[in-house]
């Protein structure tokens, strides 16, 4: 791995303790400005979109046609490096589909192969899953298991994939012939990012007129390669989570978070047209939870502090916690309206620092 | 028997031709036979010459005559007469002389202005009289069985109207609360809340407590103020969107980020042990006053008189 160079300069760092980490934060700020020139006005994406690979945490980006999902991942796999393995959805792919690939051989006699998952082995880097609501249940199935473990069974032999990550992105605007995510598969996922159009004017008419942000190719090619060596990231993920501190006092800002948002009635708050009793069908799970706090840490990690600060688990609430919330099905259907407002209001009622701290 | 005088008065200074008579014919009322209370009717029926017109401003009016005689009603008409017009003078009199024997009561003359070419001419309608009569012998007992019995006694229930009352004034009670809970006037007006001076209160009852520097609970409850005033809990972070919508606060923008660095530290930074290791995140010794200058600053802007 990559020693540091310099002492650690942030102020609150425990020294000897993420000794080392500077330089890891320096690169990731680095591929973040990186994929920032090639990515125009998705500079709050790209951060969360880093916040999961240093949390080592599986990605589904959910957005419109043409927005610039799949260049934006494929721009943060040019700056993972690795091995990657992309995979289009479809409504008849089949889990096999993904472990072998069958073809008549230059003999003439069937021949079966590994398919995209192994073909490059076990040092899979990034897995692509483009269209995933494509992709019948029995495929995400299979993902799932990819997700969670790392592992698929395959030729008779289990296959290991330890840096393994995965990118979905899923587009909203079809209905038929898509799959929606079991709830398991959707908990799977680290993160789930809006991507919408830019909101600047300016970056939209550079992705307009620009003829730079014409060739996908050369700007994916513009993101300096492998700054962020896939093979290390598991064990910075690791210290990063070790270096940065949380408190009791963000325990009970969490906890109580994470309270409101299972069971908002009982924490007193109310959105118009919703019963809130009945609004919740499954509340946010501790793997979510868990997640959250993760994500917490390295966006602190990435601010250059060493402590989990609310304003760092507020920016990452809603893309970590809001689609491992399962609504009533009389509200799913308004999911894009009442969620927000369910999480604004979780985030107006409960106060940081909490009065309650004991300390 | 009907008493009637004619008056034939011949005009003055008229040409021949154009002379005309004045008559006044007077017909009063039987002349006998009356009682105390009883009303007598006086007629007069003047005619009058071309051109001429009655004063009708000489005519009586209703009036207490003397003690025993009233005036009730004066009307004047015009009618037909020995084929021409007369004007009909109709005086209703009514006699209050109780006598103790049969008794001649005279009526007085009175006069009346006619106004002509020639001028003013008064003319006098004659005095008249009749008799009254006591109604009873003047000897005859009077027992008390000749008066007339009281009318019964009824009673006044008024439970109805006294309950209306009280329900009445129940509700207008109930309507006028209303009225002011919803207008909002006094005493159900709410006085704008001020977080922040609670939270100045509360930074100096703790800073009056002895032993350990309460910083934390200080913390808290400016904390709890910044909410108060934000309307919801007010991160670091928002700092700026805090200011932009409460600019009277943006003089104190650098103590608002110091105090959030510091709660940061206390609250949120690692433990007491690690931190009295680390210079980097120890607390200042200039804290506590800090917090309480800002927690007075802040009230004194919420007041309006920062």
């Amino acid at each position: 791995m990559i020693e540091p160079t310099e002492e650690p300069s942030y102020i609150g760092s425990g020294v000897d303790r993420v000794r080392g980490l500077d330089v890891w934060r320096a690169s990731a700020l680095a591929a973040e400005a990186a994929i920032g020139r090639a990515i125009i006005g998705q500079q709050s994406v790209i951060r969360l979109i880093l916040t999961a690979v240093f949390c080592r945490g599986h990605v589904l980006l959910e957005g419109n046609v043409g927005v610039g999902k799949t260049t934006l991942l494929r721009a943060v796999a040019q700056a993972v490096g690795g091995p990657f393995t992309r995979v289009e959805g479809t409504v008849d792919m089949m889990p096999s589909d993904f472990l072998y690939s069958a073809f008549i051989g230059e003999d003439g006699r069937p021949r079966v192969e590994p398919g995209p998952v192994l073909e490059h082995g076990e040092d899979l880097s990034v897995f692509f899953f483009n269209e995933i609501n494509r992709a019948r249940p029995q495929v995400h199935s299979l993902l799932l298991r990819l997700m969670a473990e790392r592992r698929v069974n395959a030729f008779q032999a289990e296959h290991h994939f330890p840096h393994l990550q995965v990118f979905a992105d899923r587009n909203q605007i079809e209905r038929d012939e898509t799959f929606e995510l079991p709830a398991a598969a959707r908990d799977r996922f680290f993160m789930e990012i809006a991507v919408a159009v830019p909101t600047d004017p300016r970056d939209r008419r550079a992705l307009a007129f620009d003829t730079r942000y014409h060739d996908v190719d050369a700007l994916v090619a513009e993101v300096p390669a492998k700054t962020l060596p896939y093979r290390e990231l598991d064990a910075i993920a690791r210290r990063i989570q070790e270096a940065v501190a949380t408190t009791e006092a963000l325990e009970t800002y969490v906890f109580a978070l994470w309270e409101a948002l299972r069971e908002p009635g009982a924490a007193g708050i109310e959105i118009e047209g919703v019963d809130m009793a009945r609004l919740i069908r499954g509340g946010a799970s501790p793997r979510g939870i868990s997640a959250l706090v993760r994500a917490a840490r390295c966006t602190a990690w990435l601010e250059g502090r060493d402590m989990v600060l609310p304003e760092d688990v507020r920016a990452v609430f809603i893309p970590v916690m809001v689609h491992r919330t399962f609504l009533s099905p009389v509200y799913e259907s308004r999911r894009e309206e009442i969620m927000p407002a369910l999480v604004d209001a979780v985030f107006a009622r409960v106060p940081a620092p909490a009065t309650a701290d004991p300390r | 028997m009907r008493l009637a005088t004619t008056l034939l008065l011949a005009t003055l200074a008229l040409p021949a031709e154009a002379v005309a008579e004045t008559t006044l014919d007077v017909a009063p009322p039987r002349e006998h036979a009356y009682w105390i209370g009883d009303r007598l009717t006086h007629r007069i029926f003047l005619t009058l010459p071309e051109g001429h017109a009655l004063d009708r401003s000489t005519l009586p009016r209703p009036r207490s005559v003397t003690y025993w005689l009233d005036l009730r009603e004066v009307a004047v008409a015009s009618v037909e007469r020995a084929g021409g017009r007369a004007l009909e003078i109709t005086t209703l009199y009514q006699t209050f002389y109780a006598p103790l024997e049969p008794k001649r009561l005279e009526v007085p003359a009175y006069l009346l202005r006619v106004n002509g070419p020639e001028g003013a001419r008064d003319l006098e309608v004659p005095a008249w009289s009749f008799f009254t009569s006591p109604i009873r012998p003047i000897l005859a007992p009077t027992t008390p069985d000749q008066l007339l019995p009281d009318d019964g006694y009824v009673g006044i229930v008024a439970q109805r109207e006294e309950i209306a009352t009280a329900v009445s004034a129940l509700l207008a009670l109930f309507g006028a609360i209303g009225l002011t809970w919803h207008q909002a006037w006094p005493p159900f007006h709410r006085r704008s809340a001020r977080p922040l001076a609670v939270a100045q209160r509360q930074v100096r009852r703790l800073a009056r407590v002895s032993g350990e520097v309460p910083l934390r609970p200080m913390c808290l409850a400016v904390h709890r103020g910044l909410d108060g005033t934000f309307r919801r809990p007010l991160l670091g972070a928002d700092l700026d969107v805090f200011l932009t919508g409460r600019p009277e606060f943006a003089p104190l923008r650098e103590q608002l980020q110091r105090f959030f660095q510091l709660s940061a530290v206390l609250f949120f930074a690692a433990t007491d042990a690690r931190r009295q290791a680390d210079p980097a995140i120890a607390v200042p010794e200039t804290a506590l006053p800090e917090i309480a200058g800002l927690a007075d600053r802040l009230a004194a802007i919420e007041r309006g008189r920062g």
